[in-house]
C-alpha cells in the first residue's frame, strides 16, 4: 500500500498505522500532455504551447508596457519559459505560470527603465502616431485601470478571447474573470464618458 | 443579456463593447516565429543514462545468478553464521537423511549433512564448512526488483501490454489513417499513473523506479499524443522508437517475477 497520499502537487507523508487514502487520479488536460512533451525536449510540442499562448502572454504584457515594446517581450518570456520548463512542477498550471513569467517580465521592464521615464512618452507617442488615435486614447485608458481589470479587458477586447477561454489560459477561476470584466467594463465607461450599458 | 456578449460572445450584442473589440484589434496579437535555442539533453540525459545503466546492471545480475545454480559453491560456515545458514560438513562419508532447516520454513533451499562424530555434539556447533546443496530459486530475489513494489510492477506490466499491443497495430491496409484508438486512451490512463508512480518514486528516493518510469513515459506521451486518426508514418514512427528502446522486454524483466510471486 502506498505511504504516499499525492494531493495535486503536493506530498505528505503517511504514517504506516494511519488508514491510507487511495491516491486521487489527476486529470490532465491536452494543454498538460504537450507541456510534459516540451520538457521532454519535444520542440514540437513547445511551438504548439507558444502558438496557444502566445496571444495571452501579449495580452498581459500589453496591459502593462508600451505597445511598441510587446513583441519583443513575447518573445523573451518564451524564451524563458523554455529554458525554465523544467522547474514547473505542476503541469496543469502551465497557463498560471506562463501569465506570472509575463507579468514578472514586464515588471522588470519597467525597473530597468525607471530612469529613463523619457522613454515611456516616447513610446507612448509612438504607439498613439503609428495606430488609430482612438483606438490608443482607449488603450491607454485601459492601462490605467487597476492591474486585475486592465488584464482581463485586454485579454477580452483585443486578444478576442472569451471569458472561458481567459480563465484556462491564466489560470484564474471563470468566476474571477467574470466580475473582472464586469467591473472593468464598466469603470472603461465610466472613464471613456460612455453610457453604461444596463 | 449583454453581459453574456462580454463574457463568452453570446446573446445579444452588445454595441459598445462590438466598437471597442473592431477599435482595438490593431493592437491584437500576430503571429511571429519563435527562434529556440536547442535544449541540451533533450534525448540523451543522464536519466536515459542511468537508466542504460540499470538495465545492463540486471542483465548482469541475472547472468551472475543463472550461472551460479551450476557451480555449488563452497561456503565456509562460522560459529556465529546465523541459524538459516545452509551447511553440509565436508566429508564425503555415507550420509544419512540430511535433517532440514525447519527454522527458515518449507522455502528453505538448503539441507543439512553432518559428519556422524560431530552429530553428537548438535548440528549446529559441529558444522564448520558448508556447502549449498539444491538452492530454491524462488526466494532469491533478482538484482534491481527490490526497488519495484507490486503497484509498480503490476503497472509496468499494464504499459508492456499497451506497447506490445501498439507495436501489432496494422500498417498494412491501404488506408492512410490507422485505427489506434484505443491505444492512445489506454496510454493516456496509463500515462497519469505513470507519472504518479514516478513522483512517488522520485519522493522515496527511489533512483531505479524513477528512471524507467522516466524512460517509459515519452512513449506513453507519444502514443496519448496521436491526432485521433494517425498517419500510418506517425505510427511507424513511434513503432520504432519502442523497438529502438527494447524496453518491452526491461518492462517484462521487472514487472513478471514480482507480480507471478504476489498471484
Amino acid at each position: 500500500m502506498s505511504e504516499i497520499e499525492m494531493t495535486g502537487e503536493l506530498f505528505f507523508l503517511v504514517r504506516q498505522d494511519q488508514p491510507a487514502v487511495a491516491p486521487p487520479v489527476t486529470e490532465f488536460s491536452a494543454d498538460a500532455l504537450l507541456v510534459e512533451s516540451a520538457r521532454r525536449g519535444d520542440q514540437e510540442a513547445f511551438a504548439r504551447l507558444y502558438k496557444l499562448y502566445a496571444p495571452m502572454v501579449h495580452g498581459v504584457l500589453l496591459a502593462r508596457v508600451p505597445w511598441a515594446e510587446v513583441d519583443d517581450l513575447v518573445q523573451d518570456v518564451f524564451l524563458t519559459v523554455h529554458k525554465r520548463l523544467e522547474t514547473l512542477r505542476d503541469i496543469n498550471a502551465f497557463g498560471g505560470w506562463v501569465a506570472m513569467i509575463a507579468r514578472n517580465r514586464a515588471m522588470d521592464f519597467h525597473r530597468r527603465s525607471r530612469k529613463t521615464e523619457e522613454r515611456h512618452e516616447e513610446f507612448a507617442e509612438q504607439t498613439r502616431s503609428e495606430a488609430n488615435a482612438d483606438a490608443a486614447r482607449v488603450l491607454v485608458v485601459i492601462q490605467d485601470l487597476p492591474e486585475a481589470y486592465r488584464e482581463t479587458l485586454i485579454l477580452r477586447l483585443v486578444e478576442g478571447m472569451t471569458g472561458p477561454e481567459i480563465a484556462e489560459r491564466t489560470g484564474l477561476t471563470p468566476a474571477s474573470v467574470r466580475v473582472n470584466l464586469h467591473r472593468g467594463m464598466k469603470l472603461l465607461r465610466e472613464k471613456l464618458g460612455l453610457e453604461a450599458a444596463s | 443579456m449583454k453581459d453574456d456578449y462580454l463574457w463568452d460572445g453570446t446573446g445579444d450584442p452588445d454595441p459598445e463593447v462590438e466598437r471597442l473589440e473592431q477599435m482595438l484589434s490593431v493592437y491584437k496579437y500576430q503571429p511571429k516565429k519563435l527562434d529556440l535555442p536547442a535544449r541540451p539533453g533533450a534525448w540523451f540525459s543522464p536519466r536515459l543514462a542511468a537508466a542504460a545503466a540499470l538495465i545492463l546492471m540486471a542483465v548482469a545480475g541475472l547472468w551472475v545468478f543463472i550461472n551460479r545454480d551450476n557451480q555449488a559453491p563452497q561456503i565456509v560456515a562460522t560459529d556465529n553464521a546465523p541459524v538459516d545458514s545452509p551447511v553440509v560438513a565436508p566429508d564425503a562419508g555415507p550420509q544419512e537423511a540430511p535433517p532440514t532447516l525447519g527454522a527458515s520454513g518449507p522455502n528453505t533451499p538448503y539441507k543439512w549433512s553432518v559428519p556422524s562424530q560431530d552429530r553428537n555434539r548438535g548440528a549446529r556447533r559441529a558444522a564448520k564448512r558448508v556447502e549449498r546443496v539444491e538452492p530454491d530459486t524462488t526466494d532469491e530475489t533478482v538484482e534491481g526488483l527490490a526497488y519495484f513494489d507490486l503497484e509498480t510492477a503490476k503497472h509496468l506490466e499494464k504499459a508492456q501490454m499497451l506497447l506490445r499491443s501498439f507495436k501489432n497495430v496494422s500498417l498494412d491496409s491501404n488506408d492512410y489513417a490507422v485505427e489506434a484508438s484505443y491505444e492512445k486512451e489506454r496510454s493516456r490512463t496509463i500515462l497519469q499513473k505513470n507519472v504518479l508512480l514516478r513522483r512517488n518514486a522520485e519522493a522515496k528516493g527511489n533512483l531505479p523506479a524513477e528512471e524507467l518510469l522516466g524512460s517509459l513515459e515519452p512513449l506513453l506521451l507519444d502514443i496519448a499524443n496521436l491526432p485521433e486518426k494517425p498517419s500510418q508514418e506517425e505510427v511507424r514512427s513511434v513503432k520504432e522508437r519502442i523497438q529502438k528502446t527494447e524496453i518491452i522486454a526491461t518492462l517484462q524483466i521487472y514487472s513478471a517475477p514480482i507480480v507471478a510471486r504476489n498471484d
